[in-house]
């Protein structure tokens, strides 16, 4: 390789040993979650979850799910979740602040009346409107909440002070949930011994977009129609499978999607709830949980995950909201890495500190910018003839075969674990969907979160959302 | 001795198979980024060696591995896709066929002895080879058994060795895969075979690290007890009991008629969990014993914050409600606000002055939430009590009232 100055070298020494550890860090993910998933299915394959609603001793569970402006699937979504079989459940729905008719068609389709409910603001949150419970003995176990707009968190916030249950599960109200995903997600509570504390479990969670949906529930999963959608198949498999599978394998697990997580109330109220001055609640919670046990509580404890898809959500099907979407979940891992940033390489902080959090810092948030500071860097170095070509593209063809190799990995565990999605078409479409998300989707992601570091150092659109425009399950297919 | 070589030689094989896996990729890079290799006396040169620098080899070797594993993966995917399609289809209708047969043979006279049964031992003979059918005769007999109440275990016994699948449990259950391990001891206990060798090799695996394998050999071992000295003895002495482990154990125990259990032994035990089955399975299966009930009222009070819960649980089912109303008056204060609100939950429909006395009580001094289930219990009992908490100025037995009036008139 031509080094040219001793600066040159360095640089490149630099992209070298960086690009190095992130493909060993994939490896490794490979590897451990190689061996969880393998050690979940045999551990899982007998056991009969269908028992567990008639186990004598279980802890009582609250959904909780914020709802805005979701008029075209709410009322679906609530019987989905009023379905699901557990003894000791109860739903909340926290309206926050909806601008459109989703409250009205709520409380005429559940006959819900005004009611005066009593609990205690452990967390402090927007002016609660009024609680709702229904007059039809069908849907006893249903609360709607109605509350002045403050954001996810704090509609999560809202509906914990609620809550009289023991553990919560934290959903997307548009999100649907396969029937035995309660037993699956509160199995690991169940396991807890050796005074090792679970302190929330999270789940697989899946591309909901054009599959059949009837009554709540996914009779036909699908592969989605739209391009953008299909990237995210393939992104989540990846993510899923086999990212959070090997956090989970070392307990170092970092994150529950906001749209999917089961969670020790307790615990969460002692650490202080859900941040609501942050756009990236779910990984901050966590962390928060986390550094809470380490400090306060002092005792062993677990996050769990469920290889398993159990919930499917509508994902961003247009650029711009996938844009958005991925500019916030820059923002949220920027500023919860900020606000914990004493746990980075602390080993008070165990392997959480030492491992976990500086994977996330190198390859979560900087991977991003390094890749295009790289490539722009090499780009320049070519054309100005200071590196060799045949250098420049031996590298660039390790890094897409690669990629592929991983992407096949990915869905190889789909079809062998899981097989949720069917046939020879299928197989076909993400093999193409491989390839194109090296050059397509991958660029595209790189640059929404350089966006969205530009947008949170320069301050603006810091904590805000965004609006997901969502298409609603209602149409069959 | 010939299913223990052939489940150790697979095993040898898999893990074999394993190494290649490793060594294969190795010994080829070692082999490129060398000049040559030679092997009893045969040289065998790196035509890569001589054109192209190491980093370049390195490289390319890694773009091969990546471009031949993905090619690996995607024929595998295929492979599963049509495979899994039939498999899927296969179990299903093997499944259907299995119970359809097994119940026709177990409620039909037809096929108690004679020509039709060895005709009918012949067809499922035909249908039970390779691991894929014996899985699927074994959940089709173990899922039969689970769903009825009539032991038909003597009837499967019979039939498993007339059609010689005996030998495929030893094979299961010694086998070095868990889910194996798992349905053979399934078949074990609901067919209740008690060779000696089977119930040790059941209670190994009741004493191991494994989760699935230990709860399964828990439930494998209750199902199999006819008397209560088993269960006794194995319950939480090797292993903390996790919540799991204790509600598989007492459903087993439940489901289990047969068990006599001994209350006192239970109970009496110095280990936490093994008194936490005790108080399930009195609260859920109690045979009237006056020693018993003071056992189960010793362990009310206990720092052991689950222990006390069940403990409660327990007396409040077992004890008539007037009778338990001195108990929960004395004990009350000393609480914490869960088992406050599960006693309460537990106290409707008693109409007793001295109860309702104590109910004002519980409302001025207690939380929140007990506020509200002593509220709901007066709602419903007496009124009258009710009505002098309407405006009282302590903001929060305004809160709790304005919910329990809210709620029951609505």
């Amino acid at each position: 390789m031509e080094t040219g100055t001793p600066i040159h070298f360095y640089i490149n020494l630099f992209f070298l040993v960086y690009g190095s550890l992130l493909f060993l860090s994939y490896l490794f993910v490979g590897i451990f979650s190689s061996y969880e998933l393998s050690f979940y299915m045999k551990r899982n394959k007998y056991f009969n979850f269908k028992l567990v609603p008639g186990y004598k001793l279980l802890p009582s569970i609250s959904i909780i799910a914020p709802s805005y402006n979701e008029d075209k699937g709410i009322v679906e979504n609530i019987r989905s979740l009023l379905s699901l079989q557990y003894p000791k459940i109860e739903v909340i729905i926290v309206n926050d602040g909806s601008t459109d008719s989703s409250l009205d068609l709520v409380i005429k389709q559940y006959e819900l009346v005004r009611v005066d409910y009593a609990f205690r603001e452990h967390v402090k949150t927007a002016k609660i409107r009024g609680i709702y419970k229904s007059v039809n003995s069908a849907y006893s176990n249903l609360l709607v909440i109605d509350k002045e707009n403050g954001g996810k968190a704090d509609a999560l916030n809202a509906g914990i002070n609620i809550s009289r249950s023991e553990l919560f599960l934290a959903i997307d109200v548009d999100c649907i949930i396969e029937p035995d995903a309660i037993p699956r997600m509160l199995k690991p509570f169940l396991e807890e011994q050796d005074g090792r504390k679970v302190i929330a479990s999270g789940g697989v969670i899946r591309v909901a977009n054009s599959c059949k949906i009837e009554n709540g529930r996914i009779v036909k999963v699908n592969f989605p129609e739209n391009l953008w959608a299909e990237f995210q198949v393939l992104e989540y498999f990846r993510a899923f499978t086999l990212g959070r599978m090997a956090w989970s394998r070392i307990n170092g697990l970092l994150i529950i999607s906001g749209a999917f997580g089961l969670f020790d109330k307790q615990v969460v109220l002692n650490a202080g709830g859900y941040d609501t001055t942050t756009v990236g609640e779910d990984l901050e919670l966590v962390v928060r949980m986390r550094r809470y046990m380490h400090d306060v509580e002092k005792q062993p404890y677990k996050v769990a995950f469920i290889p398993e898809p159990l919930c499917w959500t509508e994902v961003p099907s247009s650029l711009r909201v996938l844009s958005r979407q991925r500019k916030r979940w820059t923002r949220g891992l920027i500023d919860t890495l900020n606000k914990h940033k004493t746990m980075f390489l602390n080993p008070r902080h165990g392997h959480i500190g030492m491992i976990s959090f500086p994977y996330w810092v190198f390859f979560e948030w900087l991977a991003p910018l390094v890749e295009v500071t790289g490539i722009i860097y090499f780009t320049i170095m070519l054309l100005l003839g200071r590196i060799n070509i045949q250098y420049y593209l031996l590298f660039t063809a390790l890094i897409f075969s690669f990629a592929l190799l991983y992407s096949s990995f990915a869905v190889f565990y789909e079809k062998y674990l899981f097989a949720r999605y069917t046939g020879f078409k299928f197989l076909l479409r993400i093999i193409m969907i491989s390839f194109l998300e090296i050059v397509l989707y991958h660029p595209l992601n790189m640059f929404f979160s350089l966006m969205g570091n530009f947008e949170f150092f320069t301050g603006k659109d810091k904590k805000r959302w965004g609006t997901m425009t969502r298409k609603g399950f209602n149409s069959k297919k | 001795m010939y299913s223990i070589i052939s489940i150790y030689f697979g095993r040898f094989l898999k893990i074999f198979f394993q190494i290649l896996l490793v060594v294969v990729p190795v010994s080829l890079l070692w082999f490129f980024m060398r000049p040559g290799i030679e092997i009893s006396g045969i040289s065998i040169s790196n035509p890569l060696y001589s054109r192209f620098d190491l980093l370049v080899i390195l490289i390319l070797f890694f773009v091969a591995f990546s471009l031949m594993s993905f090619m690996v993966f995607l024929a595998f995917s295929i492979y599963l896709t049509y495979r899994r399609e039939r498999v899927n289809k296969k179990i299903q209708s093997l499944n259907r066929i299995f119970v359809i047969m097994i119940v026709n043979y177990l409620f039909s006279d037809r096929y108690r002895e004679g020509a039709e049964r060895k005709a009918f031992c012949r067809r499922i003979k035909k249908l039970a080879p390779g691991k894929l059918r014996t899985e699927a005769f074994f959940t089709a007999i173990t899922g039969i058994q689970e769903t009825i109440t009539i032991d038909c275990s003597a009837d499967f016994r019979n039939l498993i060795s007339e059609i010689g699948l005996d030998r495929r449990i030893y094979r299961f259950l010694y086998s070095f895969n868990l889910s194996d391990r798992i349905i053979a001891m399934r078949v074990v206990s609901y067919l209740r075979i008690t060779h000696e060798g089977f119930l040790k090799r059941i209670e190994y695996y009741s004493s191991k690290k494994n989760f699935a394998l230990r709860t399964e050999a828990y439930a494998a071992l209750i199902r199999l007890m006819e008397k209560d000295y088993h269960l006794v003895s194995f319950i939480g002495n090797r292993h903390k009991l996790s919540m799991l482990d204790i509600n598989v154990i007492v459903n087993a125990a439940l489901k289990n008629k047969k068990v006599e259990i001994d209350y006192q032994a239970l109970l009496s035990s110095p280990l936490v969990r093994k008194v936490v089955v005790g108080l399930m399975l009195a609260k859920y299966r109690y045979r009237k014993d006056s020693k018993s009930l003071v056992l189960i009222l010793n362990q009310v009070g206990s720092p052991d914050p689950l222990l006390n819960m069940l403990a409660w649980d327990a007396l409040l089912n077992l004890v008539p409600k007037h009778e338990g109303i001195d108990i929960i008056i004395d004990r009350f204060d000393k609480e914490s606000e869960e088992i406050k609100l599960m006693i309460l939950k537990n106290y409707h429909g008693v109409r007793d002055k001295r109860f309702f006395d104590f109910l004002r009580e519980v409302i001025i001094k207690e939380p929140l939430f007990v506020k509200i289930e002593a509220m709901n219990i007066l709602f419903r009992e007496n009124f009258d009590y009710l009505r002098e908490f309407m405006k009282t100025g302590n903001p929060e037995i305004e809160m709790a009232f304005k919910e329990v009036t809210d709620l029951h008139i609505n």
